[in-house]
């Protein structure tokens, strides 16, 4: 919430700006699933620069348009990308984070409710199994 | 109605600077958090008045404190982390045009005062004053009798 009073102008240029938001996010949907179709791809191939860059467009993008919990996954995603990038690939933290793009793009998940928490937990926890073993 | 440019490079970005006159600029950091902070320095480095106290709003998605340093060492007026909405852009923006810092000049930084103001609170003194009534219990005796006529 803003902490400023803004002036009817003002506001009336919100409500503007924040319905062609709504439109383009209509359509951003398929744009996400190309961006992590295209993210699996730069994973698989090993082009880990690419991904790192496709990670923070989608982390910048996602949650203006609707997507806040792909924005929260895909900016621990591109952390742990950057570490991989200094030390080696690691398949399975990779796989847990694409899996959890899929789960959030094809159930919907707005980051409220029971299966977003529960799947936060999950990503944290095998983190935690990882970072131990 | 107020005129908005939108430029995609820092070079094209320069040209326009030094050919009109911007009330605020807006930056975008896409890939690279140096590219943005290039075109701020380049903005507080400029011998233009017209350009060297021009507040910018930077946006980006690089909001480790590292990176929030640079952008204020920078000269950088407002971060704006991504993703951002319309009511975010609109407080920034207010903030820059309406309630700006004060510039800073120093051999080392020239720019938006990079600290933020913080009232301190003397811990034994109260300073705070309220317009409510303070009320007390009552149970102190007078020790002065009243004279009765």
């Amino acid at each position: 919430m803003s902490k400023n009073e803004f002036i009817l102008k003002q506001k009336e240029m919100l409500v503007r700006a924040q319905s062609i938001i709504d439109k383009a996010s209509v359509g951003y949907e398929n744009v996400l699933k190309q961006d992590i179709h295209s993210l699996k791809q730069h994973i698989e191939s090993g082009c880990i620069i690419d991904a790192i860059h496709l990670c923070h467009r989608i982390h910048s993008q996602a949650g203006t348009f609707g997507w806040p919990l792909i924005t929260e996954i895909s900016g621990w995603f591109k952390r742990h990308l950057e570490i991989q990038q200094k030390t080696q690939v690691n398949n399975n933290i990779n796989r847990l984070f694409l899996g959890s793009l899929d789960t959030v793009l094809n159930n919907k998940l707005k980051g409220e409710g029971e299966a977003s928490i529960k799947l936060l937990q999950h990503i944290e926890s095998t983190l935690k199994n990882q970072s131990t073993e | 109605m107020p005129h908005v440019t939108l430029v995609t490079t820092n070079e094209e970005a320069i040209i326009k600077l030094n050919n009109y006159k911007y009330h605020c600029v807006f930056v975008d950091n896409m890939l690279s958090e140096e590219n943005g902070l290039t075109l701020a320095q380049y903005i507080r480095h400029s011998q233009d008045d017209k350009i060297q106290y021009i507040p910018i709003i930077l946006c980006t998605a690089f909001t480790g404190f590292q990176s929030i340093v640079k952008a204020r060492d920078a000269g950088v007026t407002e971060i704006l982390a991504k993703p951002i909405s319309p009511d975010q852009i609109m407080e920034k923006l207010h903030n820059a045009l309406f309630n700006p810092r004060n510039f800073v000049i120093t051999d080392h930084y020239f720019g938006p005062d990079r600290r933020r103001r913080i009232k301190m609170i003397a811990k034994d003194n109260e300073k705070r004053q309220t317009n409510s009534p303070v009320f007390e219990p009552s149970n102190k005796v007078n020790d002065v009798d009243e004279e009765t006529p």
